[in-house]
């Protein structure tokens, strides 16, 4: 079944590159990169919002996260970072480290992809999760004198695969592939770190109140969604008025609260 | 095994759209396609001499493919090991052609020797249009290997150096042997174990080339544990570092 559907979609690419007989058919998705014009940065881009509204909101936490993975016992001495517990959920449920965001938007205010660093530090990522827009310039550095790897990860697809054996030498990755990104050590295993590469700048990471605010959206109905690295995605349709501000509060469960098993 | 109908409907399609391909509308950056008549040619040469290995998806699981080691590679996720492009990126037509015509050593994979160039080059476009990451991404582009100095006593101590500096023990092992600290812990993206190469079998899957080696250090091996060290090593110290990895790989 599946390659067959390949086959049609590469079909249907190979006509979008063919243009003029689909022309209007069809903006051709996300993943289609260039082939939607010569913008800088993937599909998306940039037009002035008039009357650009605003959309809020708090993740919050159902239930009792679980205890976070234990470290393996064997490791060199210089590994001390703490185990990473994805879940950081305040007394009242909240959930940071949330990314909230907009599904398919793919015109709106300017997008600037700077630099973000990622450090590999006594056998830890820093910081472990970040969001970042397409196009951004990501420099990677171990700070430990012992040989870390770089193993990205979009879903289960590789992105990249870098060496970074010599302490304090840093390398720059444009990051081109938009996708929740998870890098990984492929000798201390688990080492793992989450760089988000969002394909629009709408979109934001929840703080410790797991509150969250996205402005100067074009007015108009959207997809809102909200990932997690353990619990998954969550979506909701959100409608801007011109000024406006739409509001949305997602919730998790945890298995413990009755959860359907992610992933 | 004739053809299904998905495969005549998209030919007839392409054909088709392909009359119209001179129009001056293509864009600068447009990604290449593969003629229909290619295709098909492609198509019968997998289904006569790919598909009980590779199967017929293309997903690495033909009738064969429980009894080897290492397993036919799943072409659907475009992630390939052999290649002469910067990791995380495409191969070009080229790294496939190499690796039908000359054949992976010490694998299940053989040197299709016997096949044309035409029909390498169809079988080529036939196994890519297995993913669709060759319908939406650039290929990469493929990385420069400067001339290879002279190896002396002196290159050779370097690389020594060179192995011991970049970590290269961690997986390999202190001579070599692929038993390395982290060589047990180590899976391949579709989550098999997998084995860090043994230098003292004497010869790369890919080719027999100091050129070969070299390309390994600096592209990675996509789909495995193998990081590219185009950042982390100077060309000088990676050629320091073949003449080395060729005093154990000349021990056998």
């Amino acid at each position: 079944m599946k390659p067959d559907l390949h086959r049609l979609g590469i079909l249907f690419a190979a006509a979008l590159a063919f243009g003029p007989l689909t022309a209007g058919a069809s903006d051709g998705g996300p993943s289609s990169g260039s082939a939607s014009g010569a913008e800088e940065h993937g599909a998306y881009r940039t037009v002035e919002v008039v009357q650009g509204g605003r959309v809020t909101g708090r993740v919050s936490l159902q239930g009792t996260p679980p205890a976070p993975k234990p470290l393996p016992e064997k490791r060199p001495g210089l590994c001390t970072a703490p185990p990473v517990n994805p879940y950081v959920v305040d007394k009242d449920g909240s959930l940071a480290n949330a990314i909230v965001y907009l599904k398919d938007i793919d015109a709106g205010k300017k997008m600037v992809p700077g630099k973000a660093t990622l450090e590999q530090h006594e056998c830890s990522y820093v910081p472990h999760l970040q969001a970042v827009p397409l196009g951004t310039t990501l420099t990677i550095t171990n700070r430990d004198p012992v040989m870390h790897c770089a193993h990205a990860f979009i879903e289960d697809t590789m992105a990249f695969n870098y060496a970074r054996p010599v302490k304090d030498q840093p390398m720059e990755k444009v990051l081109d592939k938009p996708g929740f990104t998870r890098i990984r050590c492929e000798i201390h295993k688990w080492m793992t770190s989450v760089v988000a590469v969002m394909p629009s700048p709408y979109f934001a990471v929840t703080g410790p109140d797991g509150k969250f605010v996205i402005t100067d959206i074009p007015p108009g109905s959207y997809t809102l969604a909200v990932w997690h690295e353990a619990l998954g995605e969550q979506t909701a349709p959100v409608v801007v008025a011109p000024d406006g501000e739409g509001v949305v509060n997602f919730v998790f469960k945890t298995r413990s609260a009755g959860a359907a098993i992610p992933r | 095994m004739s053809s299904n109908p998905y495969v005549l409907a998209a030919v007839g399609v392409v054909m088709a759209l392909a009359a119209r391909a001179d129009e001056p509308t293509a864009k600068k950056e447009s990604i290449p396609r593969p003629d229909a008549a290619t295709l098909l040619r492609g198509e019968h040469v997998y289904q006569r001499y790919c598909l009980s290995c590779h199967g017929l998806h293309g997903d690495g699981r033909g009738e064969s493919a429980q009894f080897l080691d290492p397993r036919p590679r799943d072409f659907t996720k475009g992630v390939f090991k052999w290649r002469s492009t910067p990791s995380g990126t495409l191969p070009v037509d080229g790294d496939l052609f190499k690796t039908i015509r000359n054949g992976l050593y010490n694998t299940n994979m053989p040197r299709w020797s016997g096949l044309t160039d035409g029909q390498l080059q169809s079988v080529v476009a036939y196994v890519e249009s297995f993913s669709p990451l060759f319908v939406t991404d650039q290929r990469g582009k493929p990385i420069e290997i400067p001339p290879e100095p002279p190896a002396t006593p002196e290159s050779i101590a370097a690389g020594k150096q060179v192995y011991q500096s970049m970590g290269c023990f961690n997986c390999h092992g202190q001579e070599g042997r692929g038993d390395g600290p982290s060589a047990l812990t180590l899976t391949d993206d579709w989550g098999r174990p997998i084995r860090p190469f043994d230098f003292t079998t004497g010869h790369l899957k890919c080719g027999g080339e100091n050129r070969d080696i070299y390309r390994v250090f600096m592209t990675g091996l996509n789909g495995t544990p193998m990081p590219s060290f185009a950042d982390a090593m100077t060309p000088e110290q990676a050629w320091n570092l073949v003449h080395y990895l060729r005093t154990l790989m000349a021990n056998k």
